[in-house]
Order: C-alpha cells, then structure tokens, then sequence
C-alpha cells in the first residue's frame, strides 16, 4: 500500500520516518515527495588507452573495490552554474535529504525519476529503485538523521542536459510492509545445522 | 544493535562517505559504502551496525543484515561470532 501525502506527514510526526531536511511545500504530491540533488557527483572514467581492457568482477575472491575507486571514479563538484550532463555519461549523485527507515514503522520505500527529466533521457536508478525497511537506522542514537540516497544516473537522450544542486531530481514512494521484518526483531533464535 | 568489526575503513567516493571492509564467515572480504558518521569508532576500532538474523551456535557463526548491499552484492552474510562486539546469546 503506497502512503499518501498525510500518512507521510502522519509517520514524520510519531517518528516512524525521518526525512532530513524537511523537503519543501513544493516537493510534495499526493503519494510522493521530490528530493534534491547533492552537489557531489561521481563519475565512472573510462579505461584509457587503445586496446586497454578492464574488467571487474565483484564476486571475485580477489575483488577489491578501493582499487576500483581509485581507478576509475572522479569526483565531481557542480559549479554553481551547474554541470552539463552529457549523454552516454553514467554518474552517481546523492540525494540532500537523508532517509531514516527504522524497521519497526514496517516502512519501506522506492526511489523513482521524475517524468520531467524522464523525458529529456534522464534515468536515475539502475533497475536498483528499493529502499528496504529499516534503511538508515541506527539503533541508540535517536539524533542520527538517517542516509542519502545515492543516485545512479544516466543520460540517454541527444541533449546536454545540466543539472544544478538543489534541484528536484527523483522522488520517494513510501510503501507498508506486510509483516514486521525479521531482523527487526529483538529476540533472537538459533537455527540447526552447518552454514553453507 | 549488534557492531560487526571492520578489517580497514577507507575512503568513499565522497567527502561524507567511508568504504568498511569485513571479512565473512570463509574469509572473503566484503565491502560497503557507508556515510561515515555511520559508523562507530571505539578505542580506535571502528564498527559498522547490523541487524542479527540467526544464530549457529555450532558453528559459533551469525547470520548478518547489512545496512544495504554491500559493493561486493551481499545483503546477509555468515560471520564468526568474534567480529562482533556484543555477546550473541541464541536462544533455544
């Protein structure tokens, strides 16, 4: 069940979510809220070089992703006239506003784009839209305000598209969980046999 | 909340972000991209929060929820007991 504007607003104000900094008046519609982009971006480099080739594989034993980051991603800060987005380019942004799932609200969320921008080619998630129950909690401290989103970004269409900081770049469904889930459980259990 | 400790914390792919590294129950280093402040630090260790899925005590081995997908693809992983910072009681 996707949770309209008021039971959004309803969960805030008994702390069954937290959504940091309040989003503004503007970024609310009936059954989601538009976040805003941070201004740090990410940008996968290509590897250079004729006949260079570059594979990474994540489930390798051997996998090490600080190599990889130090490899092949530059960070990005927008300038305040912006940063051009070019097509074919895959970036990762974040999102200014911070999420806080605790599991027992038995919230989860999705991250979507925002049509405006789906139309120019701008995607913003990768097949990667969602934000499981529990997502930014950290038991104990009541003043954490939750994670960013992180964004993965692609531009697909003809155009040079620019993206400045702040603004509404994708928006957040919030969904009821059937159950609560079982990590957030406080009891804890045994099971039988060996692992794997 | 249960702490997982991490082998090595090292920089994210942005100022506020950190990447934890842990090794899992057959010794395969995982990682996960966390914002820093995330993270908890204790007489210079440093700690990443997880949620405790099950206990094999035979194994002296708990099954772990990460905060989100590790890079390395993980959302739950069996590691020892040990690495973590609180005494895991199964119940019977």
């Amino acid at each position: 069940m996707i949770l309209s504007d008021r039971e959004i607003k309803a969960a805030i104000a008994r702390g069954a979510l937290k959504l940091t900094p309040d989003p503004p008046t503007e970024a609310w519609s009936s059954t989601a809220v538009d976040l805003r982009l941070a201004p740090e971006l990410v940008l996968w480099k290509r590897p250079g070089g004729a006949g260079v080739e570059a594979v990474v594989c994540p489930a390798h034993a051997e996998y090490s992703f600080d190599t990889v980051r130090d490899q092949y991603s530059q960070r990005i800060e927008i300038a305040p006239d912006g940063y051009v987005f070019k097509p074919g380019t895959f970036l990762l942004g974040w999102t200014q506003e911070k999420i806080q799932l605790p599991h027992r609200s038995r919230l989860a969320a999705r991250v979507e784009g925002k049509s405006s921008l789906a139309r120019l080619g701008i995607g913003v998630h990768v097949t990667a839209p969602t934000i499981h129950a529990g997502f930014g909690f950290k038991k104990g401290d009541d003043s954490y305000p939750g994670t960013p989103l992180q964004l993965e970004m692609w531009n697909v269409g003809p155009l040079d598209v620019k993206l400045a900081p702040g603004m509404a770049i994708c928006q957040i469904i919030f969904e009821l969980v059937d159950g609560t889930p079982e990590k957030g459980y406080e009891g804890r259990f045994s099971i039988q046999g060996p692992v794997e | 909340m249960a702490r997982i400790r991490c082998q090595n914390v090292t920089e994210g792919l942005r100022a506020s972000e950190a990447v934890a590294s842990f090794v899992d129950f057959h010794g395969r280093t995982h990682f996960i991209r966390v914002e820093r402040d995330f993270l908890g630090e204790q007489n210079g260790q440093m700690f990443l929060p997880v949620g405790i899925v099950h206990v094999d005590p035979k194994n002296k081995a708990v099954l772990v929820e990460l905060p989100h997908e590790a890079e390395t693809g993980a959302n739950r992983l069996w590691v020892r007991e040990g690495q973590l910072d609180e005494p895991i009681e199964a119940l019977a």
